[in-house]
């Protein structure tokens, strides 16, 4: 797995997926993806990720996104004490 | 598809559907309302997918971003939500973050603001181009929709380098590099305060410049108490010839200052007085305590308000007086006193010519009930964790940072100061700030304070000044006797004593008659109490007392405090004993009634002040004491200006007494239980 670090500089939010744009500065940011299966439960994860993106968003706070070696999708989310 | 862009102006979540309306527009007005609604078909991907819009544009309204809002052409319904693109290619001035700070802030604004205290807008810009710009700008102020908007310009200009763009934790410690803007005294009173940047100016060529990823936020001004001060400086003579040692009326200014820099106030009420200190030199913190405290309840029967801090300055001139406060940790007590040094010494750190302002700042911390969060060699009293490593301000550069704000009188610039190198005022660090934890803290003491009463009983004049006119018309010097007695025939008396609980031993240092006053810092149980005896068989009475440890005491100290309570006496005691452990630590035996005082006179002036001399019949006798009150408000309220005074002369120091203003002066003679008084009025103290 892998972790991406920085301030959440823009947030996307679609039907079928949400788009996190992560990194130091607004020019140097990884695109990373929540996307949902369409269970419940998943759903529920996928709106929750969002929820915590936009808090650390407009919060000005860093977050750690966890996602596959090879891909962007948002396994998991972190925000660390600072 | 259509796209909306602009800033949710309004939000409201209505029941049927449940269906969330927002409004979204460059302004309130105008702005497009457009909907999200969460429908009985809707799968649970759908529902959270919906709910996530919503939260983002809730966020997006509360902090004034900027936000792409997708709907089909024809219909208002909402299909996506986005934070607008900072797109620095497009436009290479970009606005990385708006920060309203008054003393400690993060960008989230985590730090209330107070009504009414200075506060500065920090701008943080960053210019992706390959040459550096400089520039100016202006803010758009707006107190509520329909309010015409004011525009501010900002107070200096900053360079914008490609090589330090999109960084604002590390421009946030450096004043210079954001563009800064004094909020007017008339946008900073209690409610809500919309911000925008109007434009920016690039300095050299005059034009505007365009900038993306604009923000507008909204803040709230909470109205809050006035901080309540009196500062008192001590005077003592040292070597031989005496030399004496006064603290410096840049000592007093920094003071005050400092505290409406730091202290989570809008207005400091306070004043100033001279004392000589009784105690010989070298004295400590606990003898200019005790003084302080017999000041201080003199005043207080006298019509001051109960709400008022005590603070004593020392200079450093003769020696180092380490300072110390009474710590009224889980109950708010402004009667807890406490003093520190002053002095022109850098501490390697602070170059302001004196560091009596943040020395003073732990002392008074302390009598806002502040314990030490334990670092830089303090013992650690305050157990509920310190938010913060090594006692700083914050644990990276990206959260809280410290902003001194400035003082034009004092010509003190403002001052961007980084919270990994700062350091909380009540540590012993050097680099003394308050932290956001000291901030808040102090912030809810000052409001259970203000919940406190402002007088102390029946016999405490009103503010207003009332009564009878024919009595409080002024008249000539007359000569009073007064015998604070209470028509149960029972006298209050304030008796301050130093304990030392670990060795059982102690000292009455003062007793007053203090009319008026009400029974206080008595306590179901204690180590230590005060008996009143009787004359005769007549039974004695126990009081139990609170003690107040000295806030600086280590484990390896001896438990040192003060006892500063009111208690009734009769006419028929005699004594006034200190019991600690159940045993007698000391005796307080009034002498005979004091002296009848003839006059009071001025003597001679110099350029400090009037010399004012007592007649009376005879001298005053060991267990007696003069002390001096002035009134600059027709004998309203009453300072103490001199206590335990056991020679009949002082001085009244023109640096801390109000020029151009009558005066009255007042002498009181006690033995302790009884007191004689005589008053000089209408003297007038010219520059």
């Amino acid at each position: 797995m892998a972790e991406t670090s920085g301030l959440v500089q823009k947030l996307s939010v679609g039907q079928s997926f949400s788009c996190a744009w992560i990194g130091p500065t607004p020019t140097n940011t990884e695109l990373l993806l929540v996307t949902s299966s369409g269970s419940a439960a998943d759903a529920a994860f996928a709106g929750s990720l969002v929820d915590t993106l936009s808090a650390a968003l407009t919060n000005y706070r860093a977050v750690v996104a966890v996602h596959g070696d090879h891909d962007a999708k948002i396994t998991a989310l972190r925000i660390d004490p600072v | 598809m259509a796209v909306t862009t602009g800033f949710v102006q309004r939000f409201t979540w209505l029941k049927g559907g449940p269906t969330a309306c927002v409004w979204v527009g460059p302004s309130p007005s105008p702005a497009e309302l457009l909907f999200i609604q969460i429908l009985p078909a809707d799968s649970p991907s759908t529902v959270a997918f919906k709910r996530a819009m919503v939260g983002l544009l809730v966020k997006a309204q509360v902090t004034g971003r900027e936000v792409d809002v997708g709907h089909p052409d024809g219909s208002a319904e909402v299909t996506s939500v986005a934070t607008t693109s900072c797109n620095p290619s497009q436009t290479p001035l970009q606005l990385d973050a708006i920060e309203i700070t008054q003393a400690v802030q993060d960008l989230a604004q985590a730090v209330p603001l107070i009504a009414r205290k200075r506060t500065v807008v920090r701008v943080y810009l960053s210019n992706y181009a390959s040459a550096p710009a400089t520039v100016r700008g202006e803010l758009r102020l707006r107190r509520g929709p329909s309010d015409p908007p004011l525009i501010l310009p900002s107070l200096n200009t900053t360079v914008l380098d490609q090589a330090q763009a999109g960084n604002p934790s590390a421009a946030r410690t450096d004043a210079t590099r954001s563009l800064n803007f004094v909020l007017p005294d008339s946008h900073t009173g209690p409610g809500p305060l919309a911000i925008s940047i109007a434009d920016v100016t690039d300095v050299v060529s005059g034009n505007p410049v365009a900038f993306g990823c604009d923000r507008r936020p909204s803040v709230w001004f909470h109205a809050s108490p006035p901080l309540r001060v009196r500062i008192v400086g001590f005077r003592y003579a040292q070597g031989m010839p005496p030399v004496t040692y006064t603290p410096t009326n840049l000592d007093f200014q920094m003071l005050l200052s400092w505290l409406g820099r730091a202290y989570p106030v809008s207005q400091v009420l306070s004043s100033t007085g001279l004392v000589d200190a009784t105690a010989p030199p070298p004295f400590g913190c606990g003898d200019i305590n005790a003084q302080l405290a017999a000041l201080r309840a003199l005043d207080m029967s006298s019509g001051g308000d109960q709400r008022t801090h005590y603070y004593g300055l020392v200079s450093d001139g003769g020696f180092f007086m380490r300072g110390c406060a009474g710590v009224p940790y889980s109950t708010p007590d402004p009667s807890a006193v406490g003093s520190g040094p002053t002095g022109p010494g850098t501490w390697g750190w602070d170059f302001d010519g004196t560091y009596g302002d943040w020395y003073g700042g732990h002392e008074l911390g302390h009598t806002y009930g502040r314990l030490h969060p334990g670092f830089c060699g303090e013992t650690q009293d305050d157990l509920l964790r310190y938010p913060f490593a090594h006692g700083q301000l914050a644990n990276t550069d990206s959260s809280f940072v410290g902003f001194d704000v400035g003082d034009p009188v004092l010509n003190l610039p403002l001052t961007a100061l980084r919270g990994t190198q700062w350091h909380d005022v009540m540590t012993y660090c050097n680099y003394q700030w308050l932290s956001s934890y000291t901030y808040q803290g102090i912030r809810l003491r000052l409001l259970a304070e203000a919940a406190l009463p402002a007088s102390t009983g029946p016999g405490a004049p009103s503010p207003g000044g009332g009564g009878r006119p024919d009595e409080r018309y002024p008249g000539p010097a007359r000569i009073e006797q007064t015998a604070a007695e209470s028509a149960a025939g029972e006298t209050m008396i304030s008796v301050v004593a130093r304990v030392n609980l670990t060795k059982r031993q102690g000292k009455v240092q003062y007793v007053h008659p203090v009319p008026g006053a009400s029974i206080s810092h008595v306590v179901d149980e204690s180590p230590v109490s005060l008996r009143v005896v009787e004359q005769g068989d007549r039974r004695s009475r126990e009081y139990p007392v609170e003690v107040r440890l000295n806030s600086e005491l280590s484990p390896a100290d001896d438990r040192e405090g003060l006892v500063d309570a009111v208690v009734p006496v009769t006419g028929t005691a005699r004594a006034v004993e200190l019991l600690i452990g159940g045993d007698v630590a000391d005796t307080f035996e009034p002498a005979r009634e004091p002296p009848a005082i003839r006059a009071l006179r001025a003597v001679g002036t110099d350029a400090d002040g009037v010399r004012m001399a007592v007649e009376s019949e005879q001298p005053i006798e060991q267990s007696q004491s003069y002390a001096v009150q002035v009134s600059s408000d027709g004998g309203r309220s009453w300072q103490t200006i001199g206590v335990g005074l056991r020679e009949p002369t002082f001085t009244l120091d023109r640096a801390h007494l109000p020029e151009g203003r009558d005066l009255e002066v007042r002498v009181i003679a006690t033995n302790g239980f009884t007191s004689r008084e005589v008053r000089h009025e209408s003297l007038r103290l010219s520059g």
